[in-house]
């Protein structure tokens, strides 16, 4: 399998007054095309430190980040803005859909900041993709009028919108009830299986973990351990 | 990122709390309807002052009722208003002393002139034989008056350009009668084309003589007097002279004596201070407003940190957040400029014209629009610029 990530000795230091707080102390890892990767630990392990490195939201204190092989650990806020966009799809714990817009302007939002792509094929593809979710007559409401895992939904849709290289989600079902938790990680197993979407998923819910290829533990800010899964489950197993 | 879609969510995001940004919109309205409304007084003294001169040679001197300190009061208020009123008497007094210059007297009436179906608006001028020597009135076709005419109160009228036009497109006027009040009158010359001076079309007249224009209308009295020495006399000889031969008469010095170059200072000094002001409270007001604005705008900013933050985190460039918040701040005041457009022109029509004259330019309509669009760029920029530096980790951490 072609990697797609590869981190060497990342380190992550946040100035808080006089004090420096190391949030991650030298993190290697690397992940392929196609994986389903979880990353898990305890809340302060820098679970969340590393996904926000990985996902182009923030630089490292030090260490190197290749991105399909490129070395995005030193590019400034227009070249990440533009990674963000057009490689990596984020679905949060707290879903961060826009308010005021409705689901279909929420889901092709991505595109309006993509200078090359075209709204109406974008307004198509996100039907459709609504559509696979089971939400397609959702569009023209808003996120209010959503239940939990809707708004999950719509969430996942948005960040499939730009064709990423990567979906991140941080505690994808943090929110949600644990029926609907599994539905959500189902949708998300469903995409990795048959899209062959690579995905990586930050929790500290170890019963998602068993559903991934990959299962990477840390702890005060260094992997505590690697674990290939040797028993993945599939989208099947999962309860209704 | 596509523009028509950044307007679209600025737009968006001001209609979910139109309050605020109608609160936020009242201090540039207020700006751009006073900044109207006070150049629109200014330029309305202005016009006024002009259509009491006119293209004179600066060999003329005008005689003017009200005494000279009340110069500036008498323009602005319009010459006819004074309560000793300079005569056709006068006029007649002055040639009859002075037989080497010629002298004119002029009155000015707004007047409906008609002619087969058509009339159109315009000022009736009285005057005498002696304007085509002290004014630049050239007759282009048919001819001037005649002291006959002056003074057999004929029933003769000259056309001014812009009148023979409205009136008789193509077709030679001269020998035509014109109505005016159901008045017959015979148009025996046309002027060539004058052009205008400031706001005012110095060709949209009809001249007739003084006699006639005070038999026919209320006008009474002598709103001006030209005075031009035809040997080599000196401007101020003639002026010392008409000066006490007017004491002698009137008992009084109740009339003034200059020359166009003074009028035309007085008209820049009534202009300037007009400027000045307006800058000052303009300006005063706009800056309110724009504070305002800054204000509501960093409210705003801090309010959708997390919005941001989202909007960072699916690939919104540093540009794209600025664009955004300064096209809202920027439509802020541009539909306050608008709606502080049509109050300041609403206004300036509402003041009853013999009270204060106004007249409304589109050049400082034009100007109000852009300070008010310029307001709400420069305030919004600040804010604009602190949402767009946003560090989106932290942004999307933001309760």
């Amino acid at each position: 399998m072609n990697e797609i990530i590869r981190t060497e000795n990342l380190t992550k230091t946040y100035r808080l007054g006089e004090t420096g707080v190391k949030a991650l102390r030298g993190v290697s890892i690397n992940i392929s095309k196609g994986e389903l990767v979880s990353i898990i630990g305890p809340s302060g392990s820098g679970k969340s430190t590393l996904m926000h490195l990985l996902g182009c939201l923030d630089t490292p204190t030090s260490g190197k980040y290749f991105l399909e092989g490129e070395d995005v650990s030193k590019l400034n806020d227009i070249q990440l803005a533009n990674i963000r966009n057009k490689k990596i799809g984020f679905v949060f714990q707290m879903f961060n859909l826009l308010p005021h817009l409705t689901v279909l302007d929420n889901i092709i939002l991505p595109v309006v900041y993509n200078a090359k792509s075209n709204l109406r094929e974008a307004e198509r593809k996100a039907m459709k993709l609504l559509e696979s979710v089971g939400i397609e007559k959702r569009a023209k409401h808003l996120p209010a009028q959503l239940s939990g895992g809707e708004r999950q939904r719509v969430a996942i849709v948005r960040a499939l919108i730009n064709d990423p290289l990567i979906v991140f989600a941080d505690e994808p079902t943090g929110n949600l009830d644990s029926k609907t938790g599994l539905e959500i990680i189902k949708i998300l197993k469903e995409l990795n299986e048959e899209k062959g979407v690579t995905e990586i998923i930050v929790t500290h819910d170890p019963s998602i973990t068993q559903f991934t290829h990959k299962i990477i533990h840390i702890r005060d800010g260094f992997i505590e351990k690697e674990i290939e899964n040797g028993h993945v489950a599939n989208a099947e197993e999962i309860k209704k | 990122m596509k523009i028509a879609r950044i307007i679209k969510m600025s737009l968006n995001s001001l209609k979910i709390n139109k309050m605020r940004t109608f609160l936020s919109m009242l201090g540039v309205i207020v700006g751009v309807a006073s900044l109207i409304l006070i150049t629109s007084v200014g330029y309305g003294a202005q016009y006024s002052i002009l259509s009491n001169i006119q293209s004179l040679g600066s060999d003329v001197i005008i005689i003017t009722p009200g005494q000279k300190t009340n110069l500036f009061k008498a323009a602005m208020s319009g010459t006819s208003t004074v309560l000793k009123p300079l005569t056709y008497e006068d006029v007649k007094y002055l040639k009859r002393k002075l037989p080497d210059a010629r002298i004119s007297p002029e009155s000015r009436i707004g007047t409906d002139v008609k002619y087969g179906n058509s009339t159109v608006s315009t000022t009736s001028v009285g005057t005498n034989a002696d304007i085509f020597l002290v004014s630049n009135y050239k007759i282009d076709s048919g001819r001037a008056f005649t002291d006959q005419d002056i003074n057999g109160y004929r029933n003769v009228c000259i056309l001014g350009a812009t009148t023979r036009d409205n009136l008789f497109g193509n077709v030679d006027p001269v020998g035509q009668n014109v109505k005016i009040n159901n008045i017959k009158y015979l148009v025996i010359g046309a002027l060539k084309p004058m052009g205008s001076m400031g706001m005012m079309n110095l060709d949209d007249i009809i001249v007739m003589p003084i006699t006639t224009l005070q038999a026919h209308t209320r006008v009474k009295s002598v709103q001006v007097i030209y005075a031009k020495a035809m040997d080599d006399m000196p401007m101020d000889v003639l002026g010392a002279r008409i000066k006490s031969l007017l004491l002698v008469r009137h008992g009084t010095e109740n009339f003034s004596i200059n020359n166009e170059q003074q009028y035309i200072d007085l008209a820049k000094t009534v202009t300037d201070t007009f400027t000045l002001m307006l800058t000052a409270i303009g300006s005063i007001a706009l800056i309110v407003g724009g504070i305002g604005i800054m204000n509501i705008m960093l409210a705003s900013v801090a309010e959708r940190t997390r919005e941001i933050g989202i909007r960072k985190a699916i690939g919104a460039r540093n540009i794209d957040v600025l664009l955004q918040f300064l096209m809202e701040s920027t439509f802020i005041s541009g539909s306050g400029g608008i709606i502080g457009i049509i109050i300041g022109v609403t206004l300036s029509l509402l003041v009853p014209q013999t009270f204060i004259p106004t007249h409304i330019t589109s050049t400082s309509i034009i100007i109000g629009f852009s300070i008010a669009v310029l307001i709400g760029i420069f305030f919004g920029v600040y804010p604009a610029r602190k949402a767009s530096l946003l560090n989106p980790v932290e942004a999307l951490r933001y309760e």
